[in-house]
């Protein structure tokens, strides 16, 4: 059933955003590439799984989106900060982070392969169009939207949006008219971190936590923002769409070339706009 | 001629007898030093001198690992050179390959491409099990040279010293410096008319064929190849040589090599958590010995 997979797709394009959109809040900003990230997502995704058994999903996935979005500040104050600028280190010191995640989380969960249950209120299937199609999943594209179009708005409506999109151009001039940049950058790596976060406690449903998502889903948010361009909200969106149906319609069509797909979309786009669809190089 | 000569005359005078020396054990120990040393040489060429952090890397590690692994296994080649040959040219063609995608991108663009391309070659190795036995790998993998233990080793050495001397040429030659030209200012370099894309392909594919020479030799010594040569974990490896040991020296990868694999291996015995100690050592290196220890000692030498 073409449309159900197409649901998929979008499905899958809604948590891949909530991830391109958290790499953005790093990058965009800070210049930050979090190789991190998708770290972020297995933890939260364990957390989440591990807690809806005892004490319910949704305290499960507030509990992994916090934890997350505090280890991200404490990784940031700790550790970020003060490389502040320095890309390449801070790309290698988040690449060593993928090291010690990996060994704690295997370390708490022993290698388990986990999914958390879905809550009972969502837990059911709504009929439409000649299909039926599970609440949980629709839920998820509306609650993205919702937070794309958010952010959207706060970037380019918002007196928050024009600062931090001033702060991107030219740091500098911002601090020189008096606004303090420090806790904007805190929050919008907390912000970032807790994205991730949302990402794997809802992701990890239907994709599971396990040793091994973290690099799969930071590879796939990498190919995003390489062919959205680094620089750019829109492009994460554009780009989340088109790797989360190139990844899912190719599983469901071509299954014996499911990572052919979306390698021949980022070689499309390299090959045509190696700056990414809608990218600046900042 | 390069400095410091006697000393490495010293180390390789010593590298001949630790076979003699050491025990089975501790030499095989040397053995996956040297291997490592080269890919860490190999990745060196790439960041150290042409300025260019590509996780691709591993491809050409991986590549010709799983060609000895294929071809061995299927029983299509048994001749040493045949094999030495084709894992040579796997790996140097996919690099070519991968190569040009990569370098449509520059700066963190082409670092996040070449994980992508890494990735998905992993990921492909994984799907493709009629080939490549998927997560289990290929194992069982025999030399077709009966040379037994020692002469292993002695093979590795050459390669080693081979590899060596390559990176001993690239530093004072012409193509090294305009390499590390590009590194300090690339568009400099193509102010002063040189074809940077061609120099930076180049250097990818020489860093691949020490790469692949260093995957052809381990597949062997380990008897195995899985998705693992094609992964995060290998490059990671490899990439903290480089930085523990130094950037852009000649012995700091091998020295970095020395390090970790000794580390690794005494480690293994108290604890699991190798993983963990790696990734705090990254940390620890990135943030407050960005430089490695040949380039503090060589300054400190220096005053």
């Amino acid at each position: 059933m073409f449309l159900v997979q197409l649901l998929n797709g979008i499905t899958w394009s809604a948590i891949l955003f909530l991830m391109a959109s958290g790499f953005y809040m790093l990058f965009g900003l800070m210049r930050i590439i979090n190789m991190a990230h998708g770290s972020f997502y297995m933890f939260a995704g364990y957390i989440t799984a591990a807690l809806t058994l005892t004490v319910g999903f949704w305290i499960g996935l507030l509990v992994g989106v916090v934890s997350i979005a505090i280890i991200g500040v404490l990784i940031y104050v700790g550790l970020l900060k003060s490389l502040h600028k320095q890309d390449l280190k801070q790309l290698l010191l988040t690449f060593g982070l993928i090291y010690v995640f990996l060994d704690i989380t295997q370390w708490l969960w022993h290698g388990q392969v986990l999914f958390p249950f879905k809550p009972d209120i969502l837990d059911g299937s709504a009929r439409f169009l000649g299909i039926i199609y599970p609440i949980y999943q629709l839920i998820i594209i509306a609650i993205v939207i919702i937070i794309g179009a958010a952010l959207w708005l706060i970037q380019d409506k918002t007196k928050l949006g024009a600062i931090i999109r001033a702060g991107v151009d030219d740091e500098e001039m911002v601090r020189g008219l008096g606004i303090n940049l420090a806790p904007i950058f805190l929050g919008a790596f907390a912000l970032g971190a807790a994205l991730a976060g949302f990402a794997g406690g809802m992701g990890a449903v239907f994709t599971g936590a396990y040793l091994g998502i973290d690099t799969e889903i930071l590879t796939l948010g990498l190919i995003i923002v390489v062919i959205g361009g680094l620089g750019s909200l829109q492009g994460a969106m554009l780009g989340s769409l088109l790797i989360g149906l190139a990844d899912t319609l190719g599983k469901a069509y071509l299954p014996d070339f499911a990572s052919f797909t979306i390698f021949t979309v980022m070689v499309l786009v390299l090959v045509f706009r190696p700056s990414g669809l809608l990218g600046k190089q900042t | 001629m390069v400095r410091n000569f006697k000393a490495y005359l010293c180390l390789l005078a010593f590298l001949i007898c630790v076979p003699v020396i050491f025990s089975p054990y501790y030499t095989s120990l040397v053995v996956k030093i040297m291997i490592f040393g080269i890919f860490a040489m190999s990745l060196d060429i790439l960041l150290g001198y042409t300025g260019l952090l590509s996780f691709g890397h591993i491809i050409g590690w991986g590549i010709a690992s799983y060609a000895v692994g294929i071809l061995t296994s299927q029983g299509i080649v048994s001749n040493f050179f045949v094999l030495l040959l084709i894992a040579l040219f796997a790996g140097i063609a996919f690099n070519a390959v991968v190569a040009v995608l990569a370098l449509r991108t520059s700066g963190l663009y082409f670092v996040l491409v070449t994980l992508a391309l890494a990735e998905i070659a992993r990921c492909v190795a994984v799907k493709w099990h009629s080939i490549t036995g998927g997560v289990d790998g290929i194992s069982g993998i025999t030399l077709p040279l009966e040379i037994g233990e020692t002469g292993f080793y002695y093979l590795t050495f050459i390669f080693f010293v081979i590899c060596l001397c390559l990176i001993c040429w690239l530093v004072d030659s012409r193509f090294g410096r305009v390499l590390m030209g590009i590194r300090e200012n690339e568009p400099r370099m193509q102010a002063l008319g040189y074809d940077t894309w061609l120099f930076k392909y180049i250097a990818i594919l020489f860093a691949g064929f020490m790469a692949s020479m260093a995957g052809f030799l381990f597949c062997l010594f380990n008897r195995y190849v899985g998705p693992g040569d094609l992964g995060f974990g290998l490059s990671g490896e490899a990439l903290l040589m480089v930085l523990i040991g130094g950037m852009g020296t000649i012995i700091g990868p091998f020295i970095g090599s020395v390090i970790l694999v000794v580390l690794k291996n005494a480690l293994s015995m108290y604890t699991t958590h190798w993983m963990l100690i790696l990734g705090i050592l990254f940390v620890f290196c990135v943030k407050f010995f960005p430089e490695g220890l040949v380039t503090i000692l060589k300054k400190k030498i220096s005053r």
